[in-house]
């Protein structure tokens, strides 16, 4: 614990530094996390809010000093002295350009916990669908430990992750990833086969999802014949079939009319009021705000995590 | 490994047109080995087999009689007569060249031989009506002919009515008295110039129709004994020529089973530039198939991607990508030899030749198409399923 401690405040500090030298030259705002030709046109949509970014990280360092001492990050209060679902410690994902360097996850460290439904919020290229490719063990950070059910995945086989994923995690992608020549039913089965369910149980908890979805009565369609909010709640049947303990969505609604958003979001409560653990990525903070709890993440490192009642107070 | 075996052929089934032009590159490939090989086969059994009518037992021997130096019908029955172990028939053959005539009509075609009464026996015929030439006929150089059926038929309708009838070799009258069995196949007409448009007249009339009056032909049969040691026999006959010609380039000796043995190392010889023909086709097909597969690595790494993502172990997934190669390039396969098979025997139906699918390229277009099927399926399959989830699914 004293050694976390020392180095969340030397990061702090570190990233202390950072902000002010972005807040003394703003123009000059061009950085490694962001398209160097993001249009000057639509600077809210593209652009990192640096105001709210100096309001969050002060309102952090001033809750963790004034907060209880020996707590140096953010544990939802009725979930403490619990064993998190997901732990991530000082997460670096380093992609290498050339000679450059991108730090895409720049020491990033949060604990989930079983229940919670956590929205990772933070502008383009922030580094939210980095962190959710390895909270899903998509993909294996360049140091960093991150654990589930305190189990060290950086000790794992490739078969043993493909089993954590195929068990623990169901993934709702931005893009649905659907195989588009087979139909809703197959789709949905997909995780139940991996799994080794016997076939005619792979139909009937299929099924099930379908029809919680909605879409039971177009089971052997192709996904090409749905439309992008019918597709996303396919892959949300598939998410749920295996019954997994945490579904990471990433962002689930970005392809999605506001309608639409809604409704794919109404599921995502659903399945978190059943217990699920839930963590949804998003660039919107409106949809953020709909979640329990909100780690913003800016270049690569988290600048808030907490609830999202004080987020909502603070932008 | 169920799992597997089902995914595959569900994938087969979703990717109908993919995995037909897989199946359509193998087909090609495995079909045309086979129908070219049986066709090729197929003529050459029938080279081989209309040369072996000929009589593989047949010793031909040309000389070139000088003035000086020259040998006679009796030097070459005594030379016969001493070496009989080694023979069984001799007849000078004299062609000649003469206006063949029935009544007022010319039959220019019909090729006329002067022949010994061994003839018969030497060319394995049989007569259809009457009797052969005789001994008795070329010592007494008689004026008889026996014909062949075409020439009966033509100008004497039947060989019955032929016998006794006269026909004119240059002006002079000859008696047929025999008729010799058709000798064209019965799937063929006779013709004008044909295997049967034919007339033999004893060697010693025949002579006199030549220029020179020399006989340079003589035609031996081998006992069978000797048939396979064909080429001992001709150089007993060399060593009698040369004696009495001191010269080589005055006679020549030929026995047929050699002719036939050349013409089997050609037909060997035919047989490997073959395979390597059918290899070439297979080897396009092949490269067909590769093509196919390397254009559809892109979808399918997305699509190990999300099996991956989905918790598919990587021996799974490779299970599923081999068997659908496995099943896809096998099923093309047996279609290409189905096709093969019977495009061969329809190809021999048209050509008129026994063309068979040959057993041996079977085994071998299928094993090779399928190990292609397997290599260009397996291989890109490997490297996408090795891919971390997150790179496969980026990739498009
Ligand atoms: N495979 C990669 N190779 C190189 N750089 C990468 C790769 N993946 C991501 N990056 C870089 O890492 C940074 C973070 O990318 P990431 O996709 O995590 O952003 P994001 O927050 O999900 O953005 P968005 O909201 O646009 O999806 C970006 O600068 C990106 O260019
Ligand atoms: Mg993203």
């Amino acid at each position: 614990m004293k050694k976390q401690m020392a180095e969340q405040s030397e990061s702090q500090s570190h990233e202390d530094t950072i902000a002010k030298v972005s807040s003394d030259d703003s123009s000059a705002s061009v950085n490694a996390f962001q398209d160097s030709d993001s249009e000057e046109e639509e600077p809210d949509e593209y652009a990192e809010n640096h105001d709210e970014i100096a309001k969050l990280k002060a309102a952090q360092k001033a809750s963790r000093n004034s907060g209880e001492k020996s707590q140096t990050l953010y544990i939802p209060k009725e979930h403490i002295g619990e064993l998190p679902l997901l732990e991530l410690h000082d997460i670096y994902k380093i992609y290498k350009m050339g000679s450059e360097e991108v730090h895409a996850n720049d020491g990033i460290s949060i604990n989930i916990y079983t229940g919670e439904f956590v929205a990772i919020v933070g502008k383009s290229g922030s580094g939210k669908s980095t962190l959710m490719n390895i909270i899903g063990a998509l993909d294996v950070p360049t140091s960093g430990k991150y654990l589930i059910h305190g189990q060290d995945t950086s000790s794992m086989s490739d078969d043993e992750l493909a089993t954590i994923r195929n068990k623990k995690i169901g993934f709702i992608f931005q893009q649905y990833n659907l195989l588009p020549r087979d139909n809703l039913l197959d789709n949905v089965c997909l995780p139940l086969l991996y799994a080794g369910v016997p076939k005619a149980e792979q139909k009937e908890r299929a099924m099930r999802q379908l029809e919680r979805v909605g879409l039971a009565d177009k089971w052997m369609q192709k996904p090409a014949q749905l439309s992008g909010g019918q597709q996303q709640r396919v892959s949300i049947a598939r998410a749920l079939a295996g019954d997994p303990e945490l579904i990471l969505a990433d962002e689930p609604t970005g392809a999605l009319d506001s309608k639409t958003s809604r409704q794919v979001l109404g599921f995502l409560k659903d399945i978190n009021k059943d217990g699920n653990t839930v963590v949804m990525i998003t660039h919107d903070n409106s949809i953020a705000l709909e979640a329990k709890r909100i780690v913003r993440i800016s270049d690569g490192k988290v600048v808030y995590d907490g609830t999202a009642e004080d987020y909502a107070k603070l932008i | 490994m169920l799992n597997s075996f089902n995914l595959a052929l569900k994938s087969i089934w979703s990717n109908k047109m993919r995995s037909f032009l897989t199946m359509l590159g193998i087909i090609i490939g495995v079909a045309a080995v086979i129908i070219l090989v049986g066709i090729v086969n197929g003529e050459m059994s029938y080279m081989t087999s209309s040369f072996a009518s000929m009589g593989t037992n047949r010793i031909t021997v040309n000389v070139t009689n000088l003035s000086s130096r020259s040998v006679s019908v009796d030097q070459m029955y005594d030379f016969y007569s001493d070496n009989e172990e080694y023979f069984t028939y001799l007849s000078p053959t004299v062609s000649v060249n003469a206006t063949v005539k029935v009544g007022n009509e010319n039959s220019d075609q019909t090729s006329i031989t002067g022949v010994s009464e061994d003839y018969l026996d030497i060319m394995d015929y049989d007569l259809e009506k009457g009797r052969f030439i005789q001994y008795a006929d070329i010592a007494a150089r008689q004026k008889v002919a026996v014909i062949g059926l075409y020439v009966a038929q033509t100008y004497y309708e039947t060989a019955e009515k032929a016998i006794g009838q006269r026909i004119s070799v240059n002006g002079t009258k000859y008696q047929i008295v025999g008729v010799v069995e058709r000798q064209t196949s019965s799937s063929d007409e006779m013709s004008e110039g044909g295997s049967d448009d034919f007339l033999y007249i004893p060697y010693t009339a025949a002579v006199k129709l030549t220029r020179n009056g020399t006989i340079n032909n003589y035609t031996f049969t081998l006992r069978d004994s000797y048939v396979e040691k064909a080429s001992t026999v001709t150089s007993v006959i060399e060593d009698f020529l040369y004696s009495i010609f001191k010269n080589d380039d005055l006679y020549r000796v030929t026995a047929m089973s050699e002719l036939l043995d050349s013409m089997n190392d050609m037909i060997a010889q035919m047989s490997l530039m073959l395979g390597g023909i059918a290899g070439i086709s297979l080897l396009v097909a092949g490269v067909g198939v590769m093509n196919i597969m390397l254009v559809s690595v892109t979808e399918r790494t997305r699509e190990i991607g999300i099996r991956k993502a989905l918790g598919a172990k990587k021996s799974t997934i490779l299970m599923q990508f081999v068997i659908e190669a496995a099943v896809t390039s096998s099923m093309g396969g047996v279609i290409g030899i189905v096709i093969g098979c019977i495009g061969t025997t329809m190809a021999g139906k048209i050509m008129n030749i026994d063309a068979q699918p040959s057993f041996g390229w079977i085994i071998a277009s299928f094993t090779i198409s399928m190990s292609i099927g397997l290599i260009f399926g397996y291989m890109p399959a490997r490297s996408a399923a090795t891919l971390n989830p997150i790179d496969a699914l980026r990739s498009d």
